[in-house]
């Protein structure tokens, strides 16, 4: 797929339940190989424009991967959610889990590539319901790598990981974009992530507040803006703290 | 043992049983992984009222019975999507209203009923040729459909959302999840019986779950113990001359409180 082909676009997007709009008239465009991370408080839209993206919201606007609706480009995105709602006691392993996701039956050494990928070779033969937050996260980035796709979607994924496991994560991310080409659109409530690991940022607060380079766009206005004036904000020199 | 293999009205029980278990097995894993039991038991209830009316009309009952879960089905399936009262809620009003009107109508219907006694808690000498007839086909239908399908069930029974990123339709599946789970929940009312068919659903897969180490292991392991319990309890009830329904639900029960000791030892 060409780098054109890649391009993520929104135009003028708007979500409404009920009458009442999640997300307002966002507009932007996701460049093939970005790390963007979507910041914003809770009930700011975030998850709702993910969903919009994936197609499991109605939308009015456009969602553009190049030049064709993102609808008709299955296959093409990749997704890790927030949560896994599987019932942590069904008796399932990794590689059966993954198996689920095959296009082919004799797609299976993809299993095997897309663990060693994410540093999970050894979780194969575990059940899902015995892996930690850390192990279960790297699942499912497997599962969404398992083709390789062009743009990766992940909903909060370090939420549930510990500070280890955290940073760990968020080498693995950059590993895939940096290493594959993948373009990651990533939600997080957490603004250092921001700064350490995007390329650009969305600040969502149903309305799209700013987008731009982190340093750039991420003022104190900005923050004030998107969580309230009671934010306090603490400047540091040294490198994020993840 | 095979005396009792001689005997005609075994022979329907066991070949009913036989082919309903399968099917039961396979669906009890959608249901427990998707904490569906209740939806089982509701439209067992519910379907008496098609039941009743096929013996008030003096008529075969299945048919109406069948055709009665899988309009209940789909009423809770688009209850759950456009009503205003929750999935549960919707299941406790339909399961109800259709007993309801199934008792109303059989008590309509001169002197004892034993058809109602039969269906609420299955009797092995109740099942006919016509019902072989008619549940081995329907059965064998169900389980090719269900192992056609089996990939698209397990990611909806796993994450909807999941499913729908892989490519699959997860709300088409649901919906007919929902009817050919009414229809194995009537099929299996000739056997067990109204009342209890929604354990012969979840016992075996929940038995199996407890000592599986996969998924495949699981699946194999549900069809087996369902098996053993209708066999089972089958031949039990013609041996002890006790009610085939609660026997057959008994035998799965022991089975599981097996696996639990085996479990925690």
């Amino acid at each position: 797929m060409t780098d054109e082909a890649m391009v993520l676009a929104l135009n003028d997007v708007t979500v409404s339940y009920h009458g009442m709009e999640a997300v307002r008239a966002v507009s932007f465009v996701v460049q093939p190989g970005e790390v963007a991370v979507v910041l914003g408080p809770n009930g700011s839209g975030k998850t709702t424009l993910f969903r919009a993206i994936l197609g499991l919201e109605s939308y009015t606007g456009s969602i553009t991967l190049g030049s064709q609706p993102v609808s008709r480009s299955c296959g093409s995105i990749g997704y890790v959610p927030q949560r896994f709602h599987l019932d942590r006691t069904v008796p399932m392993t990794v590689r059966e889990f993954l198996g689920l996701f095959l296009k082919q039956r004799q797609d299976h050494y993809l299993i095997t590539a897309a663990l060693e990928e994410v540093g999970g070779g050894s979780l194969e033969d575990k059940l899902l319901g015995t892996l930690s937050g850390g192990e279960l996260q790297r699942v499912q980035i497997a599962r969404a790598i398992l083709y390789m796709p062009p743009i990766l979607l992940m909903d909060e994924p370090t939420s549930g990981i510990d500070a280890a496991g955290t940073r760990g994560f968020y080498d693995l991310v950059e590993h895939i974009n940096t290493q594959h080409n993948v373009t990651v659109l990533m939600i997080s409530h957490e603004v250092n992530v921001a700064y350490a690991y995007a390329d650009s940022i969305i600040c969502l607060n149903r309305d799209l507040v700013c987008r731009g380079e982190p340093k750039t766009v991420l003022t104190k206005e900005v923050l004030k803006n998107l969580y309230g004036e009671n934010i306090s904000i603490t400047p540091h020199d040294h490198q994020p703290n993840v | 043992m095979c005396e009792l293999l001689t005997l005609p009205f075994m022979q329907r029980a066991l070949i009913a049983g036989i082919a309903l278990a399968p099917l039961l097995a396979l669906l009890g894993q959608f249901v427990i992984m998707r904490r569906m039991a209740f939806f089982a038991d509701g439209i067992a209830h519910a379907s008496l009222a098609g039941v009743a009316v096929g013996v008030l009309a003096g008529i075969y009952p299945i048919p109406i019975a069948l055709l009665v879960a899988v309009i209940m089905a789909t009423m809770i399936y688009w209850l759950e999507r456009h009503g205003s009262v929750g999935s549960d809620a919707a299941i406790g009003v339909l399961f109800s209203a259709g007993m309801a009107i199934g008792v109303i109508l059989l008590s309509w219907t001169d002197g004892y009923q034993p058809e109602l006694v039969s269906f609420l808690f299955g009797n092995i000498l109740a099942v006919s040729w016509s019902d072989i007839a008619l549940i081995v086909p329907i059965a064998v239908a169900v389980v090719g459909l269900i192992i056609l399908k089996y990939r698209a069930l397990t990611l909806g029974a796993i994450d909807h959302d999941l499913a729908h990123v892989s490519g699959e339709q997860p709300d088409r599946m649901q919906l007919m999840l929902y009817i050919i789970l009414a229809v194995a929940v009537v099929l299996g009312i000739k056997v067990v019986g109204v009342i209890l068919v929604s354990a012969l659903l979840v016992v075996p897969a929940v038995t199996a779950k407890l000592v599986s180490r996969s998924f495949r292991e699981m699946t194999i392991l549900s069809i087996c113990i369902a098996l053993a319990t209708v066999i089972g309890g089958v031949v039990l009830s013609y041996v002890a001359n006790s009610p085939t329904g609660p026997t057959v639900v008994l035998v799965g029960t022991a089975i599981f409180g097996t696996a639990l000791v085996l479990r925690t030892k």
